[in-house]
C-alpha cells in the first residue's frame, strides 16, 4: 500500500527522516521529471535532474528555509536545473528550443500551468496511480504515439495483452473519474438544449 | 452498463477510440453502438477520457520509481560514509587546522572543476569577429582564411568538432577554405548556406539587402537554402567566376555567369579594366574610394579604359586617366574630383 505525502499540508523539511524523504520522493518523482521532461525532451537526463535535486534537498535539509511549500520548492529546483542543462547543451535546435521556451514559461507563473485545471490534476493523479507495466503501455499509446504493434514488440509482449492492458486502463481511468465526466457531459447536454429553444 | 452483447468490452472499446481496430471489429463495435443509447452514452464517456487525457500540457513520462528510488537512496548512503570517514579521521587534529583543510580541499576541488569546465568547453566557445569601418583578416583553426569587409560579423568556434566546420556570417567576407573532404565547410547567413570543401570565394549578406550572393574564385561552391516550412532544399553548385544570387522574399537562386572582375576589389586592391567605358570606371571608383567624381563633359564617359591598378591611390588612377585622354582632373576638398576634357 502506498502512502502518499500529504502535499496540502505545510511539512517541516528540517526533522525529516528517511522514510518519510523516500515518501516524499515517491509522491513527486514522477511528476517532476514530466515537468523536467517538458524542458529538457529527453526523459533519462530529466530523471537524472530530479534526482539531483532530491540529493542537494537531502544534504541541506537542516539549513535551507523554505518559505513555500516543499512541491513549490522542488518544482522550482527543478526548473531551474533544467534551465541551467539546456544551457549547456552545444545543439544547435535545442538552443532554439530552448529561447522558445524560455520565453513562453518567463510568461506565466508556473504554478498556474502544472496545476492548469482541476480535472488535468485529477487525471494526472489517475494515471499515476495505475499500475506500473500498465500504466508504461498507456503513456506509450497516448503521450508517445505508439501504435499497439510497436508497443507490443517494444515491450515483447503479444498485442492481446496491450489491448487487454489498454482496456483495464480506460475502465479504471472512468471509474476514477466518473464524476467530472458526468459533470462535463450534463453541461455539454444543457448547453445543446440552449442551443434548440 | 454494456447491455445485448457480450463480446463487446472495454479492450475492443478502446481500440475502436485509439483507432487500432481493424475493420471488422469497427463494424461489431457500430453494430453494438445501434442497439441502445445506453451504449452510445458508455462509448461517450470513454471517449471524453481519452481526448481529455491527451490535453494534459506536461505529458506523463515512463520512469521506474523503484530504481531510481534506490539509485537516490545509494547516493546518499555513499555521502554519509564519506562524512563518517572524514569526522573520524578528524579526531587527532585541532579545530583550526581542521577547518584550514577543510576549506583548502574545497577550493582544489572547486579550482579542478573550474579547470576541467574550461578545458572540455575551449573546443565549442563560439568567437565573433566584428569588422567596423576597416577589413579584419582571420585565421580559424584549420587554417581557413577569413577577410572580413567593413560593417560585417562573422561567429566561429574555437576548435571544430564533429563532422563539419560551420560558421555565420552577416555582411560580406571573404573565404579561403583549407580542403578537408571528410569536414565540409557550411557557412550560414539568412537562411541561404554554402557549403564547400576547399575552395576561395566571397559571400555578401548583409542583413538589409534583400540577397545573398556568392562568387567563386577557385574550386567548387554548393550554395543551398532550406525553407523552414515546407523542408524544401533547393540548390545550386558554382564554378569558377561564377555567382550565384539568393533572394531572400522570393526564396529563389539563380546563378549569374559573366562577372566584373572587380568584384574583389576591397580584398586584393587590384582594378582591372579592358575597353572599359569612363562611365563605368568612374562609378566603380566612387564606390571602391567613396569619392565623388564630376565630369564636365558628356563625352568623356565614353572613353574606353585598358588599365591595370595595384595598390593605387585614387590621385595617382586619375592622374593615368587624364594622361590617357587629354584631360584635367581638379581637386576639390578631400573627397570631390573633376574630370575635364574634350571627351572621345
Amino acid at each position: 500500500m502506498k502512502t502518499y505525502w500529504n502535499l496540502k499540508e505545510q511539512q517541516n523539511i528540517k526533522t525529516i527522516n528517511r522514510a518519510e524523504f523516500e515518501v516524499l520522493f515517491r509522491t513527486l518523482y514522477s511528476n517532476l521529471c514530466a515537468y523536467a521532461n517538458k524542458y529538457i525532451n529527453d526523459v533519462d537526463a530529466s530523471e537524472d535532474v530530479v534526482q539531483e535535486v532530491f540529493f542537494k534537498l537531502w544534504n541541506k535539509r537542516e539549513s535551507i528555509e523554505i518559505t513555500s511549500s516543499i512541491q513549490s520548492y522542488l518544482y522550482r529546483a527543478v526548473r531551474n536545473s533544467s534551465l541551467n542543462l539546456i544551457k549547456h547543451i552545444n545543439i544547435r535546435e535545442e538552443y532554439k528550443e530552448y529561447n522558445k521556451r524560455e520565453i513562453y514559461y518567463n510568461k506565466t507563473n508556473y504554478d498556474d500551468e502544472i496545476f492548469a485545471t482541476e480535472l488535468e490534476h485529477k487525471i494526472r493523479e489517475t494515471i499515476e496511480q495505475i499500475p506500473p507495466e500498465r500504466r508504461k503501455i498507456f503513456i506509450m499509446s497516448r503521450y508517445d504515439g505508439l501504435k499497439y504493434r510497436e508497443i507490443a514488440e517494444k515491450l515483447n509482449i503479444s498485442i492481446k495483452t496491450v489491448e487487454n492492458q489498454m482496456g483495464k486502463a480506460i475502465k479504471y481511468m472512468r471509474k476514477n473519474l466518473a464524476e467530472y465526466i458526468t459533470v462535463l457531459i450534463i453541461v455539454i447536454m444543457t448547453f445543446i438544449n440552449t442551443l434548440f429553444r | 452498463m454494456i447491455k445485448n452483447n457480450k463480446h463487446i468490452n472495454e479492450d475492443h472499446l478502446m481500440a475502436y477510440l485509439a483507432k487500432e481496430a481493424d475493420v471488422q471489429l469497427k463494424q461489431q463495435v457500430e453494430h453494438w453502438l445501434s442497439l441502445s443509447n445506453d451504449n452510445v452514452a458508455y462509448l461517450n464517456e470513454l471517449e471524453k477520457i481519452w481526448i481529455e487525457s491527451g490535453k494534459l500540457k506536461i505529458k506523463p513520462v515512463v520512469v521506474d520509481i523503484d530504481s531510481a528510488w534506490n539509485k537516490l537512496s545509494n547516493k546518499i548512503d555513499a555521502a554519509d560514509k564519506k562524512v563518517i570517514n572524514i569526522n573520524s579521521r578528524e579526531k587527532g587534529i585541532s579545530k583550526i587546522y581542521r577547518t584550514f583543510l577543510r576549506i583548502a580541499a574545497v577550493l582544489v576541488i572547486v579550482f579542478g572543476i573550474l579547470a576541467i569546465i574550461i578545458y572540455m568547453n575551449k573546443g565549442t566557445e563560439q568567437q565573433t569577429l566584428i569588422s567596423q569601418n576597416t577589413v579584419v583578416n582571420e585565421t580559424l583553426s584549420d587554417g581557413s582564411k577569413i577577410s572580413l569587409n567593413k560593417n560585417s560579423k562573422i561567429v566561429y568556434p574555437d576548435e571544430f568538432t564533429g563532422n563539419t566546420r560551420e560558421v555565420e556570417l552577416e555582411g560580406e567576407a571573404f573565404f579561403e577554405i583549407e580542403p578537408n573532404k571528410e569536414k565540409p565547410f557550411i557557412i550560414h547567413s539568412e537562411n541561404a548556406n554554402i557549403k564547400v570543401l576547399g575552395t576561395s570565394f566571397n559571400i555578401k549578406a548583409f542583413t538589409d539587402s534583400k540577397e545573398v550572393e556568392v562568387f567563386v574564385k577557385t574550386g567548387v561552391v554548393m550554395l543551398f537554402s532550406i525553407d523552414k516550412k515546407t523542408n524544401d532544399t533547393i540548390s545550386i553548385i558554382l564554378n569558377v567566376d561564377e555567382k550565384g544570387i539568393y533572394n531572400k522574399e522570393t526564396k529563389q537562386i539563380k546563378k549569374i555567369e559573366d562577372i566584373d572582375v572587380n568584384e574583389l576589389y576591397w580584398h586584393n586592391k587590384t582594378l582591372i579594366f579592358e575597353e572599359t567605358e569612363l562611365l563605368k570606371v568612374i562609378e566603380l571608383l566612387q564606390n571602391c574610394f567613396n569619392v565623388k567624381i564630376k565630369v564636365k563633359n558628356s563625352n568623356v564617359n565614353y572613353c574606353k579604359l585598358n588599365a591595370t591598378f595595384k595598390n593605387e591611390t585614387i590621385d595617382d588612377i586619375l592622374g593615368v586617366i587624364a594622361t590617357s585622354f587629354n584631360l584635367e582632373v581638379t581637386k576639390e576638398e578631400n573627397k570631390i574630383y573633376t574630370l575635364d576634357g574634350k571627351g572621345c
